[in-house]
Parts: C-alpha cells; structure tokens; sequence
C-alpha cells in the first residue's frame, strides 16, 4: 500500500529530517503544534500542521491515544515515531494496525522482543551470537549474587533489572566491595523502579561501542549498511559518533555484521534498526542490545553509504521489497558526527535552557546540518538538549578530523551554552585523533572537558579584574546628584 | 593613618590562581607577566579582550561583592577578588578554623528522583546520597565526606535549581 | 615646622601623642585575629582626609591617669563620596571595646548630631559588652545609645557594621538601626554567649553557630548583608549608601550613568517556564528590568522565597520586593512577611517607591507556621504595604492567589499602578486547588476523574486564572508585554513623582508586631 501521508510524531531536527525525504517522496507531512514549543523551526517544514497547544495537559508525542485520534480524524495514511518518546513502544504499532494506520517501523512483536532484556540475550545465546557472561534469572540476595559473581569472575556489572539506559548499574571490581556495591545498587534500584531484583553480567573494562545498522523488507530480506563508533559517551549518552570504525577490519566487520543479520533473522525483524555491540581489547564482540527505531546518530551512516535510511524505512512501510542487496552497499569515505547539545560542559554537563541568540553554522560541502534550532528559537527544558547535529565527512579519517576543527572554528551559538568546546577539545586529544579509544574516554584521555585557548584563563582574570575594578571605583568616587523635592511636593507636605 | 585604598597586589582565587598587579588603577601585571591587554566593549556586553595581540571574546556574567563570573571564548571563570590584605586574613582563619558541617548544594537544576539515605544515616565519602535527574540525565549526588546525615533539605519528586541545598553532612569529631 | 609658641605647643603635643597611640602594636594586635583596627576601618570607609574625630582625648571615668585617649571609641564625621556622615567606630584593642559611660556619651553624641543635621550615622561595632567596672554607668549608657536609635528610627539612616563581637545588651543598639552589615568568621551576635548557655542549658554551642555571620544571615534574618573580609564589608556599606537619602525629607541620590540599558528586554517573556508550576529565578527578571548591575541585594540567604533589594530605574533609587518562585515556590511564610515588611516600612520612611514583582501561589499552609502565628506576620506585610505612601507599583507575572495576591500590594490594598504579563493567573486560588473543591463531586463520579481533572484545570485557567478576568474588572489597571515592562514602569514611577499622600493624624498606628 503507498504511502500518502504521515503524521510525524516528533519534533526538533528528527521531524525536519523525516519530513525532507517525505517531501522528496511526495508524501504530504503532518507535524503538531504544541503548547511548549509554539513556535518551533520544525513547524516551516510540515505541509500541514495539527495545533493541539490547546490540550496543555497531555504531551502529544507520548500519547498513542491522540496520535491515533489525529491519524484517523485527518485521515493520515501513516506514523512515523522518530526517536525517543513512542518509538520503541510495541503498544504505537499495535494500536496502529488496529485502526489500519501504517506504522513507520518494525512489528509490535519485534518491539517486544528485542526491548526485553532478557528475551533479547536469550535469542542471542539461541544463535550463538556471543553475549556477556552473566547470571541465569534474577539476583535478590547478596549470598547469591556472590555465588553468581563468582562463577563469572570479576570486574562484574550489577544491573537492576527494571533499569535501562544507564540507571541502577555498578561495577564490582573485587569480591571485597560487593556487600557494600550490592547495597548501594538495590537501595537505589528499590528508589528508583520499586523493583530491588538485579542480573549480573560480566563486565568489561573499557570497551568500544560498536553498532551495526540494518535495514529489513517484510519479505524476510535482510543487509547491513556497516557499523557506527561510539564509544565517546557520557553516562551513557553518545556525545559524539563516527562511521566506519576505526577499530575494525573488514574481516571484522564482516564477522559482526553477519551476527547482527543472524539475530534480526530470529526476531524476522524488518524496518531499520541497530544492533549493539560491545568489542574488549582482544576485539572479542558481545551482543548487548538492539534498538528498533531510528538513532540520533544515523546520518554517519547516511553519509558513508549513500543511503536514505528514512526513503527505505518508507518504503519498507508499504511493503516494498528491499532493492538494495549487501554486495551493493560500499564503504565510501568516513563521517564524524558531532551532537552539539545546549549543555555546559564545565558544570558536568548541566542543561542549559534559553533563547538561541545568535546561531551561525558554515556553508561547507563537507558539513550536513541537522537541526531544530536557528537563531531567535528557544531551547527549553521539557525535551532533550540536542540543538544541531553536525555531521562531517572526509575522504580519510584524518580529512574528516580536520575538517572538523575547520567547522568547529567557524561555528557560534550564543544565549545557550553548547558542548561545541567539548568537540574541539576532542579534536586536540591524541587518543581520538588516533582513532585508538574506547568508553572511558572522557574520563582517561581527555584532559578537561573543555576546549581553552592559550592565555585563556589571563583574559578571563583580565576581564573579571577591570569588572571589579570598576565597581570598586563606582562605589569609592561616584558622583550621585541630589533629587531636589518639587515644590508641589513640598507644598503638599508642609501644609499637610 | 594608614592608607588602605592604595592596594595593587590582588589574587584571584578559581580553578586556579591568578595573581594581578594594579599600577596607576590599571591592568599591570598577570601572574607577573607583563603583557599588553587591552579590553575593549564591542556591543551590549561583549568585549574583545587582547593579550598579547590575541583577542578572546569576553562576557560579563555577574558581580557580587568580590566575586565575579565571566565568560571567555564560551568558557565560564568564577573568581573570588582578594586583596592583599583579604588573603592574609584567609590565610590567618583557615588555619584556625577546625572541622565543618559540609553542605551540599544541587550541581544542577533539575528532579530528585530518589533519596537514598535517611537523616541521622552514617555515610561514607563517595557514597550516594540522592539521585538527581535533569534532561534525563540521572545524577548521583555523592557524600564529599565521611559521616552522618545532619539534615536532608529536599524531598523524593522535589524540583530543584542549581545551588539549592540538599543535605549537610556532620563529620563529627 | 610646627609653631611652638604655647598654646600651640600643647596642640601639637597632644596631636602627637595621640598618632603614637596608634603604633606597630597597636596594629599587630587586631591583625593577629585577622580584624583591621578601628583607625584602618574608618580610614577605609571615609573620602581620603575627610574624617574628623571629635572627643578624641577623653578618657574613661574614674581612670583619668590612663595613658590612652579615647575610652575605646573613635567618633567623627567625614564624607562617603562627597556625602557627609556621622560615624563612631569601636576599638577592641582599648579595654576590649568595652562600653563605659565616657565611650557611650561619645556615641551619644555624634548619634545626636547626626539627627539634629540629618545625615546618616554608621556604628562600626567591635566591643566585648558593658564594661563591668563601671556598673550600672555602663547599663545607662546603652540606654541612651538605644534612646537616640529609636528617636533617629525612620528619621536618618541608621547602619551598624559588626567587625568583632556584640554581646548582651550591646546587640540591641544594632537591632533598632535599619541595616547591619557582618563579615564572615570574625564577627558575632548574641544576648547570651556560649558559656552562659553551658552554664544555664548544658548545651555545647560554638560562637559560630550561636551568633557568626552566616548564622544571622541565613537562619535569623539578623544580619542584611555579609561579607567575606572587613574591606567589602565597608564597601558594602558605601554601595548601600547610594543608594539612601541623607533623611526623611531628602530623595534618595540620582546617578548620572547613561550606560544604563539592561539589555534584551524580549528574553523577559522567555525567562518564565511553560509549566506554571516550574520554578526560575526572579532575580533575573529583576536584572533584565532595572538599570544595568544597579540591583543591590539584602537579606539575600534568609527567608530566600522573598527577594528584596535596592535598584535604579531610569538612573533613580527604588526598592523591589519580589517573590522567589525558586524557593518554596515562592509562598509567603512568616520569615518572608517580616523580611519584605521591614524593608517595605524602610522604603516607605525614606521616601524610596516600591516595585513589586508578584508570583505568589499563597501563604504556607501547615502546622508550624500556623502556631506561630503567621496570621499576626503575614499582618505585618499587609499593613506595611497599605500604610506606605511613597510611589508604589506591582507587576503580577505569574500566580496571584488569593490573600496572599491581596498581600502583595494589590490595586484596592492602595497600590498605584498594577500591571500584569500575559502569564499572569489571578485567582482565589490555583487551577489544580480549585478543582479539587468546585468539582469534587463530578470528579468522585467520574469513569475517568484523572482526565476529567485536567480537562477542568484547563478550563479553570481559560475562564478564571489569567490575566485578563482582573483587567476586565478593573483590578489590573493594563496587561502588559513583558518586553515593554521597563518602559512601563519608568514611565509610570515618573507621574508618580510628586504623589503625595496624606496620612490621617496619629500618634502611632497600631501594627500587628
């Protein structure tokens, strides 16, 4: 069935991503209008837009109830998630093929499957896909999770069961600090989820973050488009992305590749979607999880392949059949993706919410902007902080980095503060210029998060000198005029 | 009388020093480098500062007594203004001053989404005392010291901004 | 060459031997505790050789034969930026700056001076107490100190500027002024000190957490303004000062910058969060409103739900009361109501306008404040508001709910001008209370309460909590674009320059103390 229309349930530079292919498809797009960001830059790139800034109780992009309502009242053909909010919610696609509306993604089935820890490394194991060794069912007792720990051997991870993304996990690195570890880890799982159970897995001391990208048809066909680096990350968020990597060799890469098919094989997952990995030093690879949506970070991918993740995600959509095979599918080139997020990397990354006052982003060949921001829009603290992604591409490696620094040289953002010194000061660290880093790289290589010019910190002390010099001289030789009575005035209070 | 207002050595005190000499009310020396500066209002509050021929973009972000916060180049720089006479105070009264109540404030603005200890609790330094979740970001707000809880200033589900107090920690004797 | 015929010989001799009191060890003693002297201190504050001391040879009572001068008080006047101030500073280093009756006749009498010309008087305090010695002398003469405090109350500029400890009655002579500044680490408050209180209670308390700075700033709302060393703490007393007139009947100074815009008036309307339940920071709002940097702070860590300070608007003087919605949502409880009252009444006395800058969801409910009597406190707020004459304007830019919007200098509470932002809700009260109460039994009824509550709450604040329901009915006098707000308010502090009030003739009002 082709696809006429999509309602595009998102916002910011996802939604103008999506909607830029729909248009060159010729598929009308809807976008909604919400009281929190009334006047977003995504709402110029919708051909039509739903205002429901109206219903300030609910938020639009995590209700499936509205998004089905709006679906059917305007008589959409299709959904499209984005990233975030309802994309890997099993319960869109079902409610979706409820009311014969075309979900832009994979099954309801795959959501479930594959968003379940437990099931996921169950069907890895099933195809011998290598995992991490970890604990057979859930931990509650520190008696067993030491019996368990010490079947695996340590360092070991501590996972609360009910967490995700980063939250309720601690690294054991000996059998001394499990009591306390154990503790901590099911008092804040109990805070956090209500749910104290934990999994140990194995854990691995600073590996890389290795991620395939596939594409699946409904018809059981199934490529990958190569893998994305991401191993420059903080608490777990991707700061920065690169494809290809440069930890892999095309051996390698093939070996991996063919793991992440074998798993989507099992799910018969179709649409796009990512498989994650973990490499050790011995680039030994361990399937962690796959993400069944679209990432931040796909337009690397994008770049170095030439192909349009989104078109295909469409097309997949109304049933077509992949016409891309994987012999098709080169290497061409390496693409860096920088997040520039409204953060300020010298306060630990601390959200930093306001009026985008100036925002200039060059015109260079080798520069792709995704973005929801330009100057004069605001950034506020309802969603995430992405402000603009850069993604820059270069013959080598090498070509890439420094075309990077010449982006980053020429980039302002002013009003919020942005992670922009955080990437130039990437870009000076020998560790990422090598290509040679893993996790831990913010913590181990980088010197400071932030990037400083020479003679930086006497500008500072010069500026901050001459303000309070200032003042000082303000407060010690100011002239202040008397402000005489009015004589109406003073009428009034003599007389009374 | 002894002339007070004729201080020319101030120290500024942030994530590192800086020594600055004053000569005639004027820039003379940083950190005993005689450079040429030059600071320069370009529109609003933004100004070009020049050290030796290299300029930085500089902006004013608050004053407070003797603390001052300016942005340079994007980065922020808080400094503490002392006078020659106001370091050798703090000199003097540090080394008098015996153990203190540490307090806690939020990094950040954002949600405490779980307290993890209860008043009175003994902590030890690095321990997590509350999570603190912004952008969904989750945050672990650690003890800086060994301990007991003294008091807890926030609730689970409570909102916070930067600098709001969260718990003192009572090192005890 | 001095002129050594005799009378003079004399003059300069005593000249003489009252500079060499003031020798190396003189100094060293107080630098040893990292305080500055009383001379370093008045040399500190005062225009370069203005300062004039007056009943510098006196000597304490019954002790004539004593070497040093002084009796352990330096009293004078001089200028502060070309304006004259009566100023007394005491001196640790003499009898621990211990108040014998010479040293508080020395006080008394600049104290009267001050009143008699009308210029402010700055105590610098840095004294042990009564001088036990001299009895009941001593206990009289802070009675007379405290007699000129009050008589001067509301009349000049009082200032006390603790360097050092006040303890006893001493504390009292700083309680009845209108400003006490404090420094950090050196300077303490307290009726009983610490061995008293071991003695009387058992209890073990240090001088910090009894009475230092931090404590009288933070916890008792004693201390308006600290510092980190003496020398911003004098400075701090300079800046306050322009800020103030000279008395009663003067206006407060006019500065003369004209760099004075504060920037980008539209980020105003962007500074308030979408959800109305959010906090920010209403000092920001206040930065981007008033002149540039001009903003003066007071009692900045005690009672933090309300902000009070000293500003310029178009170059002249105002004080701005303001609730805090980033503490305790900015709710009116009993520390905040005395707070704002007392520098309301300041204001009011000193002929300064008040600006206030209203988001207020209520007062603070519960037992606590309940029992003590926030009635009688939050009184005190409303009386200060309605009593006051001098020019006085509100800008409601958020919530104003119920006794709390009436409080806060509301139109028929005598306030001038009250404009509201487009995101102002006036109302009895908050969208989700009212609910709760108006709809209670259609909520317990119905299928879906959690939907049916925000379908309602939503309804609540299209039809009741907005802005626009008051300037219908005349309660807001204009709703106004925040980018405009400082025009606005310029503009309308300016016909209010000449406002006169007539106050009905009275000994006192009773307020609710």
């Amino acid at each position: 069935m082709k696809i006429n229309s999509i309602l595009i349930a998102n916002r910011g530079e996802i939604a103008i991503r999506i909607a830029r292919t729909a248009k060159q498809m010729g598929i009308k797009t809807y976008m909604f209008l919400s009281h929190h960001e009334p006047n977003a830059l995504h709402l110029n790139h919708a051909d039509e837009v739903i205002d429901v800034s109206d219903n300030t109780y609910i938020n639009v992009y995590t209700n499936i109830d509205k998004l089905i309502e709006t679906a059917l009242k305007y008589k959409i053909d299709a959904i499209h998630p984005g990233y975030g909010f309802l994309s890997e919610n099993p319960y869109l696609p079902r409610e979706c093929e409820r009311n014969n509306i075309i979900f832009i993604g994979p099954s309801s089935k795959a959501i479930y499957e594959m968003g379940n820890k437990g099931m996921a490394r169950d069907k890895a194991l099933k195809n011998n896909i290598p995992v991490l060794q970890g604990s057979e069912g859930v931990i509650n007792t520190l008696a067993e999770a030491e019996e368990t720990a010490k079947f695996i051997g340590y360092p070991i991870m501590l996972k609360a069961v009910a967490g995700g993304g980063g939250k309720g996990m601690r690294v054991v690195h000996k059998k001394s600090e499990l009591p306390l570890m154990f503790k901590l880890a099911t008092n804040e799982a109990k805070a956090l989820f209500d749910n104290d159970s934990m999994l140990i897995e194995k854990y691995v001391e600073n590996p890389r973050h290795i991620e395939f990208q596939v594409l699946g048809d409904k018809h059981g066909n199934l490529i990958h488009l190569f893998e994305r680096e991401c191993s420059i990350q903080r608490k777990h968020q991707k700061l920065l992305e690169e494809a290809p990597s440069a930890a892999l060799t095309d051996e390698l890469r093939e070996k991996i590749g063919a793991d992440a098919i074998k798993i989507c094989k099992a799910t018969s997952y179709y649409s796009a979607g990512t498989v994650e990995f973990l490499l050790d030093d011995q680039l030994n690879h361990y399937f962690m999880e796959m993400n069944t949506r679209i990432q931040v970070e796909h337009p690397v991918t994008e770049e170095i392949t030439g192909v349009d993740i989104v078109e295909q995600q469409i097309k997949i959509a109304q049933d077509e059949v992949l016409q891309l095979k994987q012999d098709d599918i080169k290497l061409n080139g390496w693409a860096i993706e920088l997040r520039v997020n409204a953060e300020d990397v010298q306060a630990g990354f601390a959200p930093s919410t306001g009026l985008v006052e100036l925002m200039e982003i060059p015109n260079k060949k080798y520069l792709r902007c995704d973005s929801g921001y330009q100057t004069g829009k605001v950034v506020i603290s309802s969603f995430d902080s992405l402000v603009a992604k850069l993604i820059i591409t270069g013959k080598t490696r090498n070509q890439a980095i420094k075309n990077c620094r010449s982006v980053l040289s020429d980039t302002t953002i002013k009003g919020v503060k942005t992670t922009l010194p955080f990437f130039k000061q990437v870009m000076q660290t020998p560790a990422f210029v090598q290509g040679n880093y893993t996790t831990s790289f913010i913590e181990k290589d980088l010197a400071q998060s932030f990037f400083q010019e020479d003679d930086e910190i006497i500008a500072a002390a010069a500026l901050a000198m001459e303000t309070y010099l200032k003042e000082q001289n303000l407060i010690n030789t100011g002239k202040f005029g008397d402000k005489q009575v009015s004589a109406w005035a003073m009428s009034k209070k003599i007389k009374g | 009388m002894k002339l007070l207002h004729s201080t020319k050595n101030y120290t500024l005190t942030g994530e590192k020093k800086v020594n600055v000499q004053i000569r005639d009310g004027k820039l003379h020396k940083i950190n005993n480098r005689k450079a040429a500066f030059e600071i320069e209002l370009i529109e609003n509050d933004e100004y070009v500062i020049k050290v030796n021929e290299k300029s930085h973009l500089g902006q004013v972000v608050s004053l407070k007594q003797n603390e001052v916060t300016v942005m340079v180049n994007g980065n922020t720089y808080n400094f503490t203004v002392e006078t020659e006479l106001g370091s050798k105070r703090k000199e003097k009264l540090t080394k008098d001053a015996g153990k203190k109540v540490s307090k806690t404030t939020a990094p950040l603005p954002g949600e405490i989404v779980a307290v993890l200890v209860t008043e009175g609790q003994e902590v030890h330094k690095g321990e997590p005392v509350m999570i603190l979740e912004a952008m969904k970001m989750q945050n672990e707000i650690i003890s800086p010291i060994n301990g007991k809880i003294k008091a807890l200033h926030v609730k689970s589900e409570e909102t916070v901004m930067k600098d709001q107090a969260l718990f003192d920690v009572d090192p005890g004797k | 060459m001095n002129d050594n015929r005799i009378p003079f010989k004399r003059f300069h001799m005593r000249n003489e031997s009252l500079q060499a009191q003031y020798n190396e060890k003189y100094f060293a003693k107080q630098h040893a505790k990292g305080k500055l002297t009383a001379v370093e201190r008045i040399d500190f504050l005062m225009d370069e050789g203005s300062f004039r001391e007056i009943d510098a040879f006196v000597k304490p009572l019954g002790r004539e034969s004593q070497k040093e001068y002084g009796d352990g008080v330096i009293v004078g006047y001089g200028t502060i930026n070309g304006r004259k101030v009566f100023v007394y500073a005491q001196d640790f280093t003499f009898m621990g700056g211990s108040l014998g009756s010479v040293h508080a006749n020395k006080i008394q009498k600049v104290q009267k001076m001050a009143l008699k010309m009308g210029h402010p008087i700055v105590g610098l305090i840095d004294s042990g107490g009564a001088r036990i010695q001299e009895g009941v002398a001593s206990l009289a003469g802070y009675a007379g100190i405290f007699m000129q405090n009050v008589k001067s109350s509301g009349v000049i500029p009082q200032i006390s500027v603790i360097l050092g400890p006040a303890a006893g009655g001493a504390v009292y002579s700083p309680a009845l002024t209108d400003f006490r500044f404090m420094t950090r680490d050196t300077s303490y408050m307290f009726v009983t000190g610490p061995e008293v209180v071991k003695e009387v209670l058992n209890e073990d308390v240090t001088f910090e957490d009894l009475g230092g700075a931090e404590v009288h700033a933070t916890e008792s709302g004693v201390a308006d303004l600290i510092f980190n060393d003496e020398e911003h703490t004098l400075m701090g007393v300079k800046k306050l000062l322009s800020y103030l007139p000279s008395n009663n009947v003067e206006n407060a100074p006019v500065n003369q910058d004209e760099d004075i815009e504060p920037g980008k008036p539209e980020k105003l309307s962007l500074l308030l969060p979408d959800d109305a339940n959010k906090p920010y920071d209403v000092a920001d709002v206040i930065q981007l409103i008033v002149d540039k940097g001009s903003f003066y702070e007071i009692a900045e860590n005690h009672a933090q739900n309300i902000v009070i300070g000293m500003a310029r608007l178009n170059n002249e003087v105002i004080g701005i009361v303001a609730n805090q919605p980033k503490v305790l949502a900015g709710c009116l409880d009993i520390n905040a109501s005395k707070k704002a009252a007392r520098f309301v009444r300041f204001c009011d006395a000193f002929n300064i306008p008040l600006l206030v800058l209203e988001d207020v969801p209520g007062f603070m409910p519960g037992k606590y404040q309940e029992q003590n009597a926030i009635i009688m406190h939050g009184a005190k707020l409303l009386y200060a508001f309605a009593e006051a004459t001098v020019p006085k304007i509100t800008v409601i830019l958020r919530k104003a709910f119920g006794g709390a919007y009436i409080v806060m200098n509301s139109k028929n509470m005598g306030g001038d001008f009250n404009f509201a932002w487009p995101t102002a809700q006036v109302a009895v009260m908050g969208p989700e209370g009212a609910v709760k109460i108006l709809n209670r039994k259609e909520l317990a009824e119905s299928h879906s309460p959690e939907e049916l509550r925000r379908q309602l709450v939503a309804d609540y604040k299209e039809n009741v909590a907005n802005p626009y329901v008051a300037d219908e009915k005349g309660y807001i006098d204009e709703v106004i674009d925040p980018a405009e707000t400082r025009q606005v308010l310029i503009n309308a502090f300016a016909l209010l320059e000449n406002k006169f009030e007539q106050s009905p003739t009275r000994k006192h009002g009773n307020m609710p103390l």
